[in-house]
């Protein structure tokens, strides 16, 4: 199921044009930053939560960012060679 | 302003009006029960709505003689033209009948009300309704507690009646020191002067007793004591006529815009009818005469010859005025429109920017934000939540049904009046600007009519739960009470988590933000359902409330549903390709499923 959805990704960025892939491969790369700095600071915001609600719900948000996240590393391996390939 | 200050100012002389005055206090006093007799009746008239007294009405009222003669009769039955306009009042306030139909039974009703003067006149007899009050109140109440919708209706209708006559008995007692200062005889004038001036006082003692009879009486009375002239007492019989339509305008006053219509026709029959017999008074004389002579009154009985004379000129009345009558609706018509109801008019979409795909998808983005702030108040308001508890740093975690706010009962009112009219103005915006648009404004635009309908269906289904929610968040079983406080807290928590990415300073977030609230929703759900299933097996709930609290379930978890797409949507806004990379990221349907399986709340 991940790879058909992997290869959709791909045949989407396959489609554009080599300069607006390159552009799309950026934005991913900016989001995934955003998602790190805000995972950073939700265990920042876990290490000084007393309250079990808060706490369970810190961790929620904090699984669903690793998933993104996850999910965005791989689209960005996938899509790395077709960088490297527009630099040469 | 005048609005803001006029209720209280009203208290205030009321109030005064009662530490100083204990006739004025009674006088009020019968004026409330009055209105408050007109209320009833009204509602016990709308339980047989679509009903037999429906078709009665329609079958006795489709054409204007059946109305003259319904009003006629009844007010000679009643020995009350009042009574019967004001009772046609609320028949009209209830759509029972049409204004032309409420006319007609008005205008019987004047001729009906001659006969009162016949009675007084000939027998001395006079049908005093304030005794029946009492009766008719305990009757009208038993009958109220009945299950039947029938006798329920019925119970009203008495209910109404009876406060009505006693209004009118409290507004005549009060009045009874203004009528000890009535001495007709003091005022005899000759000529023209004397009929205005009589006329004038006939209108007065009517205003002020509440009842035409009343003034009547005084003035036969008067005059077989010879205190009045015949001629003085002819203009009182005339000004009776008009002061009697007060107590038609009083009752109007408590209902709806055709309920008006129907007190201008009162007044302007009477008014008509009165100018009529002011314009005419020698001819009424000599046709009052010659009739005398013919039916066999004595020339000098003056109190028969008075009642022919209310017969004669409220006869004639009707005579001119009935064929005027459509024109008699189209002026009350014009004079008394339909008041429009005030609805939202949108304030961002102009048709400057439809033909602009950028502008085009601004304006319509602005639009439904401001349809969502509408919006999300009624929601908040529609589940019991105070929007300080929803929009606070505390967690709702700790929040119970008692800390709640009043719910919002006026959900389709409020629909209708904000909502409805910028949602179908938004819906016609985009719909024109799609035409001729590149396929990714046009989706654009499509998925902000979404995020609007997703806000309609928010509100209808906040609409549907509220019905249990509301009553069973105050249950006694401390586990239904728990249930309804999670579901609560689920749509405080959603709304607060959609409305902080709204807030939020970084919006290249807000698809993947909600992911996870998307993903508490789906746990909630799982987790409250787990629960139900625990309760019914260990007998803690019945299967009909678990029945109850599997719907409301469902709906609090569409509403939830509805809100975070809406808020995906209208909150991630493009800067340049970081949506796409956003909607790359987002966790899909499947992927959240997996989660929810093995995930802890």
């Amino acid at each position: 199921m991940k790879t058909k959805k992997l290869l959709r990704k791909m045949k989407s960025f396959l489609s554009a044009d080599q300069r607006a892939q390159i552009a799309k491969i950026d934005s991913l790369e900016k989001i995934l930053k955003k998602l790190e700095k805000k995972e950073l600071g939700l265990r920042e915001k876990l290490e000084g939560e007393g309250d079990k609600g808060q706490h369970r719900e810190i961790l929620r948000k904090l699984e669903v960012i690793a998933a993104q996240r996850k999910k965005g590393e791989g689209l960005r391996q996938e899509l790395e060679p077709l960088r490297e390939q527009t630099a040469n | 302003m005048i609005r803001r200050i006029l209720l209280p100012t009203i208290l205030l002389v009321l109030a005064y009006g009662f530490w100083v005055s204990p006739d004025f206090k009674e006088i009020a006093s019968g004026v409330a029960i009055f209105l408050f007799g007109m209320l009833a009746m009204e509602q016990g008239f709308q339980a047989f709505t679509g009903g037999a007294l429906e078709r009665v009405l329609k079958r006795t009222t489709d054409r204007l003689w059946k109305s003259l003669v319904f009003g006629s009769v009844t007010t000679t039955i009643m020995q009350s033209s009042s009574l019967v306009s004001v009772i046609t009042i609320s028949f009209l306030s209830a759509e029972l009948i049409s204004l032309a139909a409420g006319i007609g039974i008005i205008f019987g009703a004047n001729l009906g009300t001659t006969t009162g003067a016949w009675l007084v006149a000939g027998f001395g007899l006079k049908v005093k309704l304030s005794a029946y009050a009492m009766p008719i109140l305990v009757f009208g109440v038993v009958l109220i507690f009945q299950r039947s919708k029938v006798l329920h209706g019925i119970g009203y209708v008495l209910a109404g009646v009876g406060f009505l006559f006693l209004g009118i008995h409290y507004m005549k007692e009060g009045f009874e020191a203004f009528k000890q200062g009535i001495d007709l005889a003091s005022y005899a004038v000759a000529g023209y002067p004397g009929l205005f001036l009589f006329v004038a006082i006939g209108i007065l003692a009517t205003v002020v007793m509440q009842s035409s009879h009343a003034t009547l009486v005084l003035v036969i009375t008067a005059l077989a004591a010879s205190q009045v002239t015949y001629e003085n007492a002819l203009a009182v019989a005339i000004g009776s006529n008009v002061g009697t339509t007060i107590t038609a305008i009083l009752g109007s006053m408590g209902s709806n815009i055709q309920g008006k219509r129907l007190a201008g026709a009162h007044l302007i029959f009477n008014l008509v009818t009165g100018f009529i017999a002011i314009a005419a008074i020698t001819q009424i004389i000599g046709l009052v005469d010659w009739l005398s002579g013919i039916v066999g009154i004595a020339h000098d009985d003056y109190t028969l010859k008075l009642a022919t004379f209310h017969t004669v000129f409220n006869s004639m009345g009707i005579l001119v005025m009935v064929p005027f009558v459509q024109q008699l609706v189209s002026v009350l018509e014009r004079w008394m429109p339909m008041p429009v109801p005030v609805f939202e008019q949108p304030k961002y979409l102009n048709e400057a920017s439809i033909d602009f795909a950028d502008a085009a998808i601004e304006a319509s983005r602005k639009e439904t934000v401001r349809l969502y702030d509408k919006a999300l108040e009624l929601i908040v308001h529609g589940v019991g939540l105070r929007r300080r508890d929803v929009f606070s740093e505390d967690p709702l975690e700790g929040f119970d049904g008692s800390e709640g706010g009043p719910f919002e009962e006026r959900i389709q009112e409020r629909y209708e009046q904000s909502i409805k009219s910028i949602y179908a103005a938004i819906v016609a915006f985009i719909s024109r600007a799609q035409a001729g648009k590149e396929p990714e404004n046009a989706e654009e635009l499509l998925a902000i009519r979404m995020a609007g309908r997703d806000l309609v269906e928010a509100i209808k289904g906040v609409a549907h739960l509220q019905k249990n929610l509301k009553v069973l968040i105050h249950s006694e079983n401390p586990e239904i009470r728990a249930a309804y406080e999670g579901i609560q807290r689920r749509i405080g928590y959603v709304v607060r988590e959609v409305d902080g990415v709204r807030r939020s300073d970084d919006d290249r977030l807000a698809i993947l933000s909600l992911n996870d609230t998307i993903l508490a929703n789906r746990q909630e759900d799982v987790l409250a359902n787990e629960k139900l299933d625990s309760l019914v097996r260990k007998d803690r709930i019945s299967a009909t409330t678990a029945t109850s609290l599997i719907n409301d379930y469902r709906y609090a978890y569409r509403i939830c549903k509805r809100l975070i797409e809406l808020g995906q949507i209208l909150f991630a806004v493009d800067h340049g390709d970081l949506l796409d990379a956003q909607r790359s990221l987002a966790l899909d349907e499947d992927e959240i499923d997996a989660m929810s399986d093995h995930g802890e709340i």
